[in-house]
């Protein structure tokens, strides 16, 4: 896993990801550890330039997780992370300089991600700062330029968090993750804490940068309209696992998956005869605990296909065809479609 | 929606913010706290204590001409008793002397001047009131800090430590380590610091431990901040109010401490005056029998300037609006 994974042009993909683990102790005390949070068993792929990878699952499948071990912002128990071709798993916190100026994150929740005792211009000029770039009177144009660029009036420059919305404190978030002219963005669920209309706005402004600024994103969400407007390929998790990952197309369009199916058909259409028409599979009970997860397949206790096999043995994610892979023993025909 | 050659993106232009919202937390903590009359005369009262400590003790030495451990003669009236406030000195006669030297607030056991040696006790009181604090919240903020941040080992051992501390007796066992000290300024510091830095560890510990998980915290590691910059610039700033808020509690608790430490003789070494031992002198030997000044004076005024820390504390939390009880 040392050399550089190839990407489809040959150039190397911006980051890749393969075979990564990350598992918390939990309870660790005097008499030592009570068991062990399984966040994500073995995650890989791979994100190339300009692309958008949205990560979707369940609340507590490790997406988020996921998203602070690709920043090394939780160190991973086992797995590679490549950026730009170069190692960063185990990187100490002194080389991670480059990586922390080409990828940023873009934070939930827009009240706590902002420092409420400090003037905005001073939370997104510390990228600069830190990075020592420029002087003071150059940090605040760029500051200045960054509040345009995020669609934020200048002239509030010097105010406190507390005196911006929800929307606009995004902006804020996102005007700091732009600083030092990332290549990437991670952002953790960017508009899930904002009401539909501010959604819209921050989700417009996100694809307006992607284009203008060439980013790449990883897309944490749960929201499936949001992937199937806004992203180019998916990553379905459940349980720290891979389950199906396709283009937004293929996947909205086939899944293989039962998980994947479920979700699918769990997003509300907001068209009662249409909503009525598709029917419902509904998906019952909750995902299992990470403390102890289940043998085999891990949606196996949910799935409505589950037999023995899913049981005993842990599906490998297989390719079916392009970018098309699922891990599941008994896939849904190819043609399908909820 | 689209992004066309301009830099501007977004469909919301930026919403005009009411602004009279638009004043920062320094502005509201200084309305909030020139509302409340009694801290007002609380921190007035505190400021020119400290003015006279500093400055009017020597001034009064000088306007007097009594020096703060000199002792008249005739300080005393026939029967060896200190002289009452606003008397004369005590002539051959035996009668006051119009005269002789003056004394605004009488003289103690030894005749000496009883504002003076006040003045100048006020140096010893505050000295060590307030340096033992500072270098408790120091040591507190320090540990504290460490301990919440980092977790793990390093808070386990710190907050043993913490609890350690907390479960000796703490008087009895300052008169003890002050006694194999010996008596003095510096020592008297070290022993109340000694014994009042966990509190302000747990506070800053606890503080820290939930400011930790916050999501500024972790947008500040990942723009690449280290742990130091992380503590100084985002995690300091929030513990500044509680903290002060907690020290002016603190300098009155451990004034009195230090009046306690000196009253039993272990405080500073005499002849410095100090109002712990000024009160001791004038119980001890049942002389405030005969002249009840000389107890009562420095036992007023340490009073007062108690309250005066208390108070400050109070309204300082309120004007911070610090949640919650942080004593």
């Amino acid at each position: 896993m040392v050399t550089a994974e190839k990407h489809r042009n040959g150039t190397p993909a911006l980051l890749s990801v393969s075979g990564l683990v990350k598992e918390f102790p939990v309870g660790r005390g005097l008499f030592g550890t009570r068991g062990v949070v399984h966040a994500v068993q073995g995650v890989s792929f791979s994100l190339s330039s300009g692309e958008t990878l949205a990560v979707v699952g369940e609340s507590g499948c490790g997406k988020s997780t996921l998203a602070r071990c690709v920043l090394r912002l939780l160190v991973p128990t086992a797995g590679t992370i490549m950026f730009e071709g170069i190692d960063i798993t185990d990187a100490p916190t002194s080389q991670l300089r480059r990586l922390r100026r080409d990828a940023a994150m873009v934070f939930q929740d827009p009240f706590g991600s902002l420092n409420p005792r400090l003037r905005v211009a001073s939370s997104v000029g510390e990228p600069l700062r830190e990075a020592r770039i420029g002087s003071k009177r150059e940090i605040d144009t760029r500051v200045r330029e960054l509040f345009t660029q995020v669609g934020l009036n200048p002239e509030h420059f010097s105010r406190f968090p507390h005196e911006f919305s929800g929307g606009q404190r995004q902006r804020i978030g996102i005007a700091r993750a732009l600083a030092l002219h990332p290549k990437l963005l991670v952002c953790d669920e960017p508009v899930s804490a904002l009401d539909v209309s501010a959604q819209a706005q921050i989700l417009n402004l996100l694809g307006d940068l992607r284009d203008e600024l060439d980013l790449s994103y990883l897309f944490i969400t749960h929201n499936l309209d949001i992937v199937r407007r806004f992203c180019d390929r998916v990553l379905v998790m459940y349980l720290g696992r891979v389950m199906e990952t396709a283009t937004v197309t293929e996947l909205f369009a086939a899944p293989r998956h039962p998980y994947t199916a479920a979700l699918l058909a769990a997003t509300p259409i907001p068209n009662p005869r249409l909503m009525r028409a598709r029917g419902r599979t509904p998906l019952t009970g909750d995902p299992p605990s990470p403390l102890s997860p289940p043998t085999g397949c891990p949606f196996h206790p949910r799935c409505p296909r589950a037999q023995q096999r899913c049981r005993d043995e842990v599906p490998p994610l297989t390719p079916s065809g392009g970018s098309h892979s699922f891990a599941c023993h008994f896939p849904l025909e190819p043609a399908t479609t909820s | 929606m689209s992004i066309g050659s301009g830099q501007t993106v977004g469909i919301a232009g930026p919403v005009a913010v009411d602004p009279t919202v638009d004043i920062s937390f320094r502005a509201r903590f200084l309305r909030r706290l020139l509302a409340d009359r009694a801290t007002i005369v609380a921190a007035v009262y505190l400021v020119v204590l400290l003015l006279l400590a500093t400055i009017g003790a020597p001034i009064a030495a000088a306007l007097t001409g009594h020096g703060p451990d000199r002792q008249f003669f005739n300080g005393l009236n026939l029967n060896g008793i200190p002289l009452s406030p606003f008397s004369h000195e005590i002539g051959n006669n035996g009668q006051p002397d119009p005269h002789g030297a003056f004394f605004i607030l009488g003289t103690d056991r030894l005749g000496r001047d009883m504002l003076v040696r006040l003045l100048y006790g006020a140096r010893a009181t505050l000295a060590v009131g307030i340096g033992a604090t500072a270098v408790a919240l120091v040591v507190g903020l320090v540990l504290g800090m460490i301990a919440g941040y980092f977790g793990g080992k390093l808070d386990a051992v710190i907050s043993r430590g913490i609890e350690t501390a907390m479960a000796f007796p703490s008087m009895l066992f300052a008169i003890g380590l002050a006694a194999v000290l010996g008596p003095g300024l510096v020592n008297s510091i070290i022993v109340i610091a000694l014994f009042s830095w966990y509190y302000p560890a747990r506070i800053v510990r606890n503080a820290v431990r939930s400011l930790r998980g916050e999501q500024f915290v972790e947008a500040a590691r990942s723009i690449g901040l280290g742990h130091f910059t992380i503590m100084r610039r985002h995690l300091l700033p929030q513990l500044t109010a509680p903290l002060i808020v907690y020290a002016t509690g603190v300098v009155a608790l451990n004034i009195l401490f230090e009046a306690g430490l000196s009253y039993l003789g272990l405080g500073v070494r005499p002849p410095t005056p100090d109002w712990g031992q000024m009160i001791a002198d004038g119980v001890t030997s049942d002389l405030y029998r005969q002249q009840i000044w000389v107890a009562l004076i420095p036992g007023l005024v340490l009073v007062f300037t108690t309250l005066a820390f208390n108070q400050l504390g109070d309204g300082l939390r309120d004007a911070f609006a610090v949640r919650g009880s942080i004593r």
